[in-house]
């Protein structure tokens, strides 16, 4: 076959009349639309149309192929005429005009087409349209009435769109050619490939609540020129113009014709690469988005559902107040959600995607978000701009996801940054020493770590976004996710594992049972280094799913008494206040004293609450608008579980346990006198802390090991050997944040770091740095003096013996530590600080903190020597934490004060 | 005289003409005006107890503070497409990413330049109501 010959078979006609063709099957597949097609519902209507009626979706499919023909070959057809300049055959400058008219109403019938449809994309293009027409001078509004009616009917686009538009585009076409039958046999071929592709792929519609709206194709470069403009006008303005040129053009000289072809030809092209990039790059909120992103959303330019029209299944109505969904077809009877996120309410599509407007099962499922809430599709699912775009937004910058902290401080002790106080983000990380050293050991504890399997998080299972803390499976939906992925008949109707707010300590666990060990410290157990072999008592010992050894030492009050983790930490400190936060402590907003003050506390009414997520809160908690709740001191953030009653108590509801607890004020000796004023509440009401020292990091470069940021095993990884570890009263330090308050510190790395293993670095790396500690093991009763005062553990002198040696009439401290001296600093193993020693830098793992300089150690001391004769309870040491100076100056001869 | 007169009918025809077109307009735009005006004579009535902050309600919503408690519409003044909720008190519009600021109504991201159309809400204390307007009333 020569090259001719199939060039004539594909150019089996004019593109005018190709057009034509297009036109006519538009019209009479439209016509047999209009019988399902509703526009008093329009959405409605058209997911109607998708679900239950295959034939209504064959003539959808192809009412919009054969506009898109008719659309496009109009479009070549003008071409063609510029093309060949025969726009000059057109002398009737009347014809012409209609033409240009025709031009127009092509365009309003597209538009119209796609508006009608119902769907958000549909709803905001007919304002945009609304609004475009009321711009033009005069007319404007007369003719955005006539053209897109109101906001509630539907009735005149709908008519325009059938009628109207219709009866234009056919004189058009008459005006033009004198008659409207085409060749019948390039009819009947069109026909045939338009209901081709009709068979096989639907006509485009989006979800009513969608906050992705980009309009049609061909408006879509119009959209961007929107939103680089902000006056419309210029818009309208410009379409006019180019209207105005095409209407002059057949007058126009030859050469200013060539001129204005030549402009419209560029103007063309430059339309239609604009248009391509917003298509793709273009996301919700017209906001720049990745290849990724356009691939993850919803927008599918070509759907592949082929039309089943011998479909002979009992069809499933969905009842009337529910989600017009394919999915409910099938999981329509699901329980197990909470009202807010019920299918009936929601969908299914809303989380977790994939086509419900289909009732064909493969089809459904394809491109299914199997777990949403993930970070790598959170923005698709729970943090669109319809559910929770707040608080994923937040999420994604929260400590719990960056691991800022723990990042900073361990680049920090490899000398990778001189600060403590930078932002770091896990995603980020490298493959520098210290980002090895985190993939390791430390990289899994963050939520951005997707969650890949279905039921509950299991205790390694770390991260999973949302689903960490809000996905609860309970035992019916645990069997009947077994059900479903067993793939028996009927498995669809099940229990769906709950979405809900009640989280538990547990969920907590599995990451905060490391470094602080706070989740650990809480309830009571202290980790050892003993192997799961080695436990003997069942009771005071138990073995973590990881095979850690904890031993039980004392529990933290605020347990003893059934108060859970989201008992004090309310949302903004956990899911975060959208600030990129350094460290733990920044994140936190609640503290002792909101709720144990001596005072009338600082309280907002449930009604008076201004931010949105906690008005949801207390709707989903059905919490009485009347009851005033306590208002953090840092950055007042209400404190959705308590009340404060009319005498000014404070009471605290159990969010699990719905137990109300009577909040007590601080004891008087708290507040007494000038002597503890500096002292912060955790200071004296930790009992103990996970204290660890002497760990030890090489990088084995034959060991296997995992890369915990991409979940891969690696060969070669840094291996932690840890040495001894105590549970014991915290150490007390000085917070230069509250300058001069007196804080709990803890060993944070105290470390040795073989930095030559890594290939990168020399010699062995030793840090002392304590952090500050943030106990979680409360108890009612503060320690007594003594316990600070003549304690070299609260001192950060390390274990050992401390005394107060007086010989004649002096007195001098001593203390005999009671481990060896590290051959890096001379200091004991357990010491923070040397005995009447400066601290030497770097200390701590945070620029505010510090041990206690010589003068203080000196002061606390001297206190110390006065209480080894004088009881705590005497009236000398009532008096001294009175106004100790005082004291002093009216001390005995026989009292000897040390000698330094 | 037979010139005269064709041409005096050619003239009457196309005034005729021009007259029916006018007076056609007029009609259109009068209608126009009139179906406008009835659609804007609304009234909404709110209970005493709006919460703090954005509450919205789909072509309006309300801000209200310790001060204040005013209506603005959600129509956004860039291209008229509805603005949505944002977060917390920004209001967003997604058809090209213009937001609001929920208090003052004021444009705080582009493309939209201008504030939003504020409505009428005012406190009726006999029936313990806030009443919002689309229209203001002649005064
Ligand atoms: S219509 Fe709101 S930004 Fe354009």
């Amino acid at each position: 076959m020569d090259i001719n010959k199939i060039k004539k078979l594909i150019q089996f006609d004019t593109a005018g009349w190709i057009a034509i063709s297009g036109l006519l099957i538009c019209v009479l597949s439209g016509i047999l639309l209009a019988i399902p097609y509703d526009f008093t519902h329009s959405f409605e209507s058209v997911t109607g149309i998708l679900l239950f009626n295959p034939s209504a979706t064959l003539v959808r499919n192809l009412h919009y192929w054969s506009a898109q023909v008719f659309f496009i070959f109009t479009i070549f057809h003008i071409y063609d005429h510029l093309n060949k300049s025969t726009e000059t055959n057109i002398r009737n400058s009347r014809t012409w005009l209609i033409l240009c008219i025709v031009l127009a109403t092509l365009g309003y019938e597209m538009i119209s087409g796609f508006i009608l449809k119902g769907d958000a994309g549909g709803i905001q293009a007919r304002r945009i349209i609304a609004s475009l027409l009321r711009n033009i001078p005069l007319a404007g509004n007369m003719l955005s009435s006539a053209l897109t009616g109101s906001e509630e009917n539907w009735q005149i686009i709908y008519i325009q769109h059938v009628a109207t538009g219709t009866i234009i585009l056919f004189i058009g076409v008459y005006e033009h050619v004198k008659r409207i039958w085409p060749k019948p046999r390039s009819f009947a071929l069109i026909f045939v490939l338009l209901l081709l592709i009709s068979l096989l792929f639907r006509a485009p519609l989006g979800m009513v609540e969608s906050s992705q709206i980009k309009g049609p194709w061909f408006f879509i470069g119009i959209q961007e020129i929107l939103h680089l403009s902000s006056h419309p006008s210029y818009v309208i303005s410009l379409i006019g113009v180019v209207f105005s040129v095409f209407y002059l053009i057949p007058r126009m000289s030859q050469r200013i014709r060539r001129i204005i072809k030549w402009f419209l030809f560029v103007g063309g092209i430059l339309y239609l690469s604009i248009t391509f990039c917003a298509l793709l790059f273009r996301g919700e909120n017209w906001q720049w988005q990745g290849w990724n992103d356009f691939r993850k959303s919803d927008e599918k330019l070509v759907i592949f559902n082929p039309v089943n029209l011998f479909n002979s299944d009992s069809i499933v109505f969905t009842p009337e107040n529910q989600k017009k969904e394919g999915c409910l077809v099938c999981h329509g009877t699901t329980t197990g959600l909470s009202e807010s996120h019920k299918p009936a309410t929601i969908g299914c599509f809303a989380c977790h995607k994939g086509d419900p407007f289909t009732s064909d099962k493969v089809s459904a499922h394809r491109n299914m978000i199997k777990i949403p809430g993930n970070f790598s599709n959170v923005r698709q699912t729970c943090g669109t701009q319809n559910c929770h775009p707040d608080m994923a937004g937040r999420m994604l910058n929260s400590l719990m996801t960056t691991q800022s902290g723990i990042i900073g401080v361990d680049k920090f002790v490899f000398g990778e940054t001189p600060s403590l106080n930078d932002t770091f983000q896990v995603k980020n990380l490298g493959h520098s020493a210290a980002d090895t050293h985190l993939r390791n050991l430390c990289a899994s504890c963050h939520l951005g770590n997707d969650k890949l399997t279905t039921g509950n998080s299991a205790w390694l299972e770390r991260g999973g976004g949302c689903n960490a803390c809000h996905l609860h499976y309970n035992d019916e939906a645990l069997k009947s996710m077994k059900r479903m992925q067993s793939k028996l008949p009927a498995s669809g109707f099940g229990v769906h594992p709950s979405i809900d707010i009640q989280v538990s300590n547990d969920r907590c666990k599995s990451c905060h049972s490391r470094s602080g060990r706070i989740s650990l410290n809480y309830e009571g157990w202290n980790e050892t280094t003993l192997k799961a072999s080695a436990v003997t008592d069942s009771v005071h010992q138990k073995v973590l799913p990881d095979e850690r050894v904890v031993e039980y030492v004392q529990s933290d009050i605020h347990h003893q008494k059934g108060m859970a983790c989201i008992d004090c930490h309310g949302s903004y400190e956990i899911m975060g206040d959208g600030k990129h936060q350094v460290h733990k402590e920044d994140g936190v907003k609640v503290q002792c004293m909101d709720c144990h003050l001596a005072g009338n506390p600082k309280s907002v009414l449930v009604a008076r609450l201004s931010d949105r997520e906690s008005q949801m809160v207390a709707w989903l908690r059905k919490i009485d608008p009347k009851n005033s709740l306590v208002v953090t001191a840092k950055g007042e953030y209400p404190l959705m579980n308590t009340r404060v009653d009319s005498s000014e108590r404070i009471w605290l509801t159990g969010k699990l346990t719905g137990k109300n607890h009577l909040s007590k004020p601080p004891s008087p000796i708290c507040t007494k006198g000038k002597g503890h004023n500096r002292l912060s509440c955790e200071s004296c009401h930790t009992s103990w802390v996970p204290q660890c020292i002497g760990c030890h990091n090489a990088f084995e470069k034959d060991t296997k090991g995992y890369d915990l940021l991409t979940n891969k095993q690696v060969t070669g990884t840094w291996v932690e050997y840890a040495g001894i570890g105590f549970a014991r009263a915290p150490v007390l330090g000085v917070s230069d944040k509250i300058p001069g308050k007196i804080v709990t510190a803890m060993p944070g790395m105290v470390m040795t770091i073989e930095k030559e293993s890594f290939g990168k670095g020399e010699g062995t790396k030793f840090h002392r740095l304590y952090a500050p500690a943030s106990g979680h093991t409360t108890v009612r009763e503060g320690r007594g003096c003594k316990s600070c005062h003549n304690n070299p553990l609260a001192l950060g002198y390390g274990d050992g013996v401390l005394i107060y040696r007086i010989s004649g009439s002096a007195g001098k401290w001593v203390f005999e530590p009671k481990f060896a001296r590290n051959e890096h600093d001379s200091l004991p193993e357990d010491a923070w600080v040397g005995f009447l020693k400066e601290g030497r830098l770097p200390n701590s793992t945070r620029s505010w903190l510090r041990p206690f300089t010589v003068k203080e150690q000196q002061h606390i001391l001297e206190v110390g020597s006065c209480l080894t004769c004088h009881d705590v309870k005497s009236k000398v040491m009532e008096g001294a934490l009175e106004d100790y100076s005082k004291i002093r100056l009216q001390r005995k001869r026989e009292c000897i004060m040390p000698d330094w | 005289m037979k010139i005269q007169k064709q041409i005096s009918r050619k003239i009457f025809i196309r005034w005729t003409v021009r007259l029916i077109l006018g007076i056609s307009l007029w009609i259109w735009y009068r209608l126009t005006r009139f179906q406008t005006e009835l659609e804007n004579k609304i009234e909404f009535v709110h209970g005493e107890d709006i919460p703090l902050g954005v509450s919205y309600f789909g072509k309006y919503y309300i801000f209200h503070s310790e001060n204040s408690t005013r209506a603005f519409s959600t129509t956004c003044t860039h291209a008229g497409c509805r603005i949505g909720k944002g977060s917390e008190a920004i209001l967003q519009c997604n058809c090209h990413g213009s937001q609001f600021d929920g208090a003052s109504g004021k444009p705080l991201k582009g493309p939209a330049i201008k504030p939003l159309q504020e409505f009428d809400c005012s406190f009726n204390k006999q029936s313990g109501q806030w009443i919002v307007k689309f229209h203001r009333d002649p005064s």
